[in-house]
């Protein structure tokens, strides 16, 4: 296999290993939240967290490259903070599948720590813990599962993520262009042999990662639903 | 007379109704909350262990105000001397028996006036159990963990929360003596939530009546029990039935008694030494009667009794409906779905059996 292959794929897993950790430190406090808010915003909330599901990823790029140009607020302030363009660079990146990947970080941490687990931290606090001890004493192992399955989701679905990258980070080598990119490219100059080896890594990639996790959540003690 | 007392003094707007409490409850023995489901208790419990903030008014332990509206106080419920033991146990499923214990035991005030974890573990019987997983226990031994772990944390207050309503009779049964054991040797003020009056008047001391969140009696408990015409038993609150019958000790087998009811015979499992011959009372509660069009066979209910239905009542559950059944001169009730009536299109005159899960001797 060629070169350009394997640094497409090794700024692929950087990528979805920095979404995966922003999801996870950003992901976990709001999913909190849900779970045991009762305010009256939380299906607005929810709607909004469940619309890269729905939405054609080149919408959400086309917003986002927008909001990223340096003409826009956001991107202004960013070029001002670190006089670099936040749209095709590696932040950009980032940011664009921090946003995608959201509804697979937030939707299965929020079912984890729904109900039993709620209960369990009154039953904690009767027994003298405070939220805080409660929270690591007894929701996170009793949550295992789900951040299992919500960091594997997320850190899945940004490997797979073709279109928002396009949008947002254009096609520049070691910098925007990911894997699914450069097959589009191989496949666009007529390279099959690259597009298939690249094509079957990351379909081998994928179905490993998934696989040990439903061979994860057979084994592993059902405390909570997912 | 407040350093005794619980403070009751508090408002709370709930889904259906407003419960409001002014009450000042003695620090001394068992205290029954009592009512029907849906009247406020488990809510007035939540108030108590700080799971639920009043909207006006004032919770205090003595002198320790835990709750207040104005001027506003508040001590959060895991600062509070309570234990409180949940309906369903609530043993946490990632540990152990002993780690249950255990996470009790670490966060205790060690300062607190408490009892040993020895005494603990033996007053419970929980020795044998110490290292199994919280899924191999059965319903009994998991309320027992659960108490023996709220000990642990030394409480002040105790508060039960119809910690046998998750059981059926037999293990009821053989919880009951835990309870009465965790009254006598550990003698904590306790408030006891149930609808049971055969319990409350078993434990209890005192009696708190509720009612659509008011409280329409409190007093001690033979004489609130008795000015409503409760006696244990009679339950207001589930319904049940009494067949009278003779004892038959030629029958008797297996460790169970036979009572010959007409042609029938039931086999209830208590332990009473009674001659052939006596004539005794069952008490049969409506919801342990399931009815089959056939005789069943190969089933594990051994008390079949041939009847025929006599009347279909609704209840205050519209899912659930009270059929009347006729045995021969006597009458039971069997608690049913609405769809098991349609399905098996029962009505007046109809010949069935019905299935007695559970019959206990009333005396």
């Amino acid at each position: 296999m060629s070169l350009p292959d394997l640094t497409a794929l090794w700024l692929t897993a950087r990528l979805a290993f920095v979404t995966t950790l922003v999801l996870l430190v950003f992901g976990t406090p709001l999913a909190w939240w849900l779970a045991q808010t009762r305010s009256r915003f939380k299906p607005a909330i929810e709607a909004i967290i469940a619309l890269p599901l729905v939405l054609p990823p080149t919408v959400l790029g086309f917003y986002l490259l927008i909001a990223m140009s340096p003409n826009a607020p956001f991107g202004e302030f960013w070029m001002a903070a670190t006089g670099d363009t936040l749209s095709f660079s590696f932040t950009g990146l980032v940011i664009g599948s921090v946003i995608y990947s959201f509804p697979f970080m937030i939707q299965p941490l929020q079912s984890a720590f729904e109900g039993p687990v709620q209960q369990a931290m009154r039953t904690a606090a009767s027994l003298r813990a405070s939220r805080l001890d409660a929270f690591f004493s007894v929701a996170l192992p009793m949550s295992v599962r789900g951040f299992v399955t919500a960091t594997v989701l997320s850190f899945a679905h940004t490997l797979g993520e073709f279109g928002v990258v396009l949008m947002v980070g254009g096609n520049i080598p070691d910098r925007t262009r990911v894997a699914s990119i450069e097959i589009y490219e191989n496949v666009e100059t007529l390279n099959y042999g690259d597009a298939h080896a690249l094509s079957l890594i990351l379909l081998i990639i994928s179905f490993i990662t998934l696989f040990c996790v439903f061979l994860f959540n057979k084994r592993f003690p059902a405390h909570v639903r997912l | 007379m407040s350093g005794s007392e619980l403070t009751l003094s508090a408002e709370i707007a709930l889904d259906d109704f407003t419960l409001t409490v002014d009450e000042h409850v003695s620090l001394n023995g068992v205290t029954a909350v009592f009512g029907p489901s849906g009247s406020g208790k488990t809510s007035l419990l939540n108030l108590v262990a700080g799971f639920l903030r009043p909207d006006r008014g004032e919770i205090s332990f003595g002198d320790e105000i835990w709750a207040k509206t104005e001027p506003k106080a508040w001590v959060p419920p895991h600062r509070r001397p309570v234990g409180t033991v949940f309906q369903d146990a609530q043993l946490f499923p990632h540990l152990s028996v002993r780690g249950n214990l255990d996470y009790a035991d670490k966060r205790a005030d060690k300062t607190a006036p408490g009892h040993a974890r020895t005494k603990i573990i033996d007053a419970m019987a929980l020795s044998p159990l110490l290292n199994r997983t919280v899924q191999t226990l059965s319903g009994g031994e998991r309320q027992r963990v659960a108490i023996a772990r709220t000990l642990l944390t030394r409480p002040r207050l105790l508060l039960l929360d119809e910690p046998l309503s998750a059981l059926d009779g037999a293990r009821k049964a053989e919880l009951l003596p835990f309870l009465e054991t965790l009254k006598t040797e550990f003698a904590l003020p306790t408030l006891y939530v149930s609808h049971d009056v055969d319990e409350v008047s078993r434990i209890a001391d005192r009696v708190m009546m509720l009612e659509a969140g008011r409280v329409i009696a409190t007093g001690r408990t033979d004489d609130v029990l008795s000015r409503f015409g409760l006696e244990a038993g009679r339950n207001p609150y589930e319904q049940a039935a009494f067949l009278s019958g003779v004892i038959d000790q030629e029958a008797a087998r297996d460790g169970l008694i036979a009572v010959r009811i007409g042609e029938a015979t039931i086999w209830p499992a208590a332990n009473v030494d009674l001659a052939s011959g006596a004539r005794v009372s069952l008490k049969i509660p409506a919801r342990d009667v399931s009815i089959a069009l056939e005789e069943p066979t190969g089933i594990s209910i051994q008390n079949m009794l041939s009847a025929s239905v006599v009347a279909i009542e609704p209840t205050k559950r519209p899912a659930f409906q009270t059929v009347t059944l006729s045995v021969g001169d006597q009458t039971i009730l069997a608690t049913v779905t609405r769809k098991a009536v349609t399905d098996l299109a029962l009505a007046p005159g109809r010949a069935v059996f019905a299935l007695i899960k559970s019959a206990t001797f009333h005396h």
